[in-house]
């Protein structure tokens, strides 16, 4: 692609952002976003308890 | 997208993360050559703090100091010429444009370092004023002189456009920073080695920051994306992945998981630089101030919240210039290298798993929302994606570890002095990088039309939750850990 073209092209691709269609959250995305949040929220408790179990020293 | 892009390298091209891994390899590689008592790399320029500009330079090892500071700058400009403009024939660039800009960008750079490290600016302890005998400072310390390559940068950018635009062949701060961090694999190696349980139990912390990333952020921003600010799913994934995991290269990975259109992730992520230089130049002062007492706290903190390589980690440069001169004002002196390495190592961590999860989100969308015929994720892309300078990272990490702790302690102080001579042009590629990002850096993106909607996602996001969330993950782990003291 040239540079015109490709300004071109970023240029109709920014004009998008204003003009979304509508998408609503499919099942999978909901499962996506649902099943990330809760599984790196138990993986933080998990990790903080075996940080708390390997005590740092300076040695 | 801004006019001083990057430049995409040719498709035959090596790619700037193969160079990166060549460049930082053979620098450890010469600077362990002085290990084996051949001095290879001493002629190479260094700075110090001054009050007389013809104090301010000399070369890095006393074996080279007939050179004097000039000539010892002018070979290093030479030398630097020479092999990088190599690599940008091996990137299919244009080579005789990148030798022209790059002598440009390297003598405004190394100028805007030398600038930075004037007393008035630099100096941060009384004790240091009296010696120096100035009677103010800014207290930037000697590493205040990114600050000013970035400042440099910025008004070039923001007020020299076409400039801007004339020199970009040579603005590559991605490539500047994975060279840097190859080399600093060495030095981080040489530090963990005097105290490797202490850096074992720093990784383990570390791992958190992989998690908090890619599953809490990632998910937050997307459904932020698309329920609140109504982006589809194909501009909604990138941008999750640029402002969650890491700007760019995470933005592009991304988009070529979820098949978006290659243009796609570019624009989202093109403001990510202007938002990583405003967080570079707040976040590692808030750290100075609010977690100089907790300086791994400030170091974790820099490499979660800030969302490019380059930034994050040359805001973890000065955040422990910073801190280490408002602790050794208060009487304790830190070992230098915890709190880069620290946010370098984070950084790494969260930059290795971008091809894990591009798979991952390909499969997703190849399966299940955007089906087509022939169409599968494959799991050699989570190797096409893989990020390949943290190889070199790895690799300089692993050799550097392996001598340290096979030496007696007579060839580990040798090992150390030759790991500083590589630390020495660790510190050049800083100083293009943050001159790099400030070139990048137009503001005026912020209000080009269709962006708006786009800066109000980066907005919210970083500064109402990824900063936040950051600090008290950083806090939980690393409350309360803290480098060793120096000697």
């Amino acid at each position: 692609m040239s540079e015109p073209d490709r300004a071109a092209e970023e240029a109709r691709i920014r004009a998008e952002i204003g003009a979304q269609p509508h998408e609503p959250l499919l099942p999978i995305e909901k499962k996506l976003i649902g099943w990330s949040l809760g599984t790196g929220l138990v993986l933080l408790v998990v990790l903080y308890f075996l940080s708390r179990s390997f005590p740092v020293t300076t040695g | 997208m801004s006019q001083t892009r990057t430049l995409p390298d040719a498709p035959r091209g090596i790619g700037e993360d193969w160079l990166a891994v060549w460049l930082g390899l053979i620098v450890v590689a010469l600077a362990l050559a002085s290990w084996l008592g051949a001095d290879l790399l001493g002629w190479a320029v260094t700075t110090k703090v001054w009050t007389d500009p013809a104090q301010a330079l000399a070369p890095a090892t006393k074996n080279y100091a007939a050179l004097g500071g000039p000539v010892s700058l002018l070979l290093t400009w030479l030398v630097l010429l020479a092999v990088l403009s190599l690599g940008a024939a091996a990137l299919r660039a244009n080579v005789g444009r990148f030798a022209l800009t790059f002598s440009v960008v390297f003598w405004l750079a190394y100028a805007s370092w030398i600038v930075g490290s004037e007393a008035n600016l630099a100096v941060n302890t009384p004790a240091d004023a009296q010696k120096f005998g100035v009677s103010w400072s800014l207290r930037l310390t000697n590493e205040g002189g990114y600050i000013v390559a970035l400042l440099v940068g910025l008004v070039i950018s923001n007020f020299l456009p076409r400039f801007a635009d004339w020199l970009r062949e040579a603005i590559r701060p991605e490539l500047y920073i994975k060279t840097a961090i190859v080399i600093l694999g060495a030095f981080v190696a040489v530090t963990a080695a005097e105290r490797a349980s202490f850096a074992a139990s720093l990784v383990l912390r570390g791992v958190a920051a992989i998690v908090e990333a890619y599953l809490i952020y990632w998910s937050v921003v997307y459904f932020i994306a698309r329920k609140w600010f109504g982006f589809s799913r194909e501009w909604s994934a990138p941008l999750a992945s640029g402002i969650s995991i890491c700007g760019v290269a995470a933005s592009i990975s991304t988009g070529g998981a979820i098949r978006a259109r290659p243009l796609v992730p570019i624009v989202v992520s093109s403001l990510v630089v202007v938002f990583a230089v405003v967080e570079l130049l707040v976040l590692p002062f808030l750290a100075q101030h609010f977690l100089w007492r907790e300086p791994l706290v400030a170091a974790s903190w820099i490499g979660l919240a800030i969302k490019t390589d380059g930034a994050a980690v040359a805001g973890g440069g000065i955040t422990e210039s910073l801190i280490l001169a408002k602790a050794a004002g208060e009487g304790i002196h830190y070992q230098t290298g915890w709190i880069l390495g620290t946010t370098a190592t984070i950084k790494v961590f969260i930059d290795i798993f971008i091809g894990v999860w591009a798979f991952l989100l390909a499969w997703i969308w190849t399966r299940h929302i955007n089906p087509q015929q022939g169409d599968k994720a494959r799991a050699r892309e989570i190797w096409q994606r893989f990020p390949k300078f943290i190889i070199g990272y790895v690799l300089t990490f692993a050799v550097v570890l392996l001598l340290a702790l096979s030496a007696g302690p007579e060839a580990t102080a040798k090992l150390k002095g030759a790991v500083v001579e590589a630390n020495n042009f660790r510190v050049i590629f800083f100083i293009l990088t943050f001159f790099s990002i400030g070139v990048l850096s137009n503001f005026r993106k912020l209000w080009e039309e269709g962006l708006g909607k786009l800066a109000a996602v980066y907005v919210l996001s970083l500064f109402g939750f990824v900063i936040w969330v950051g600090l008290v993950i950083s806090w939980i782990f690393f409350a309360g850990v803290r480098p060793p003291l120096a000697g």
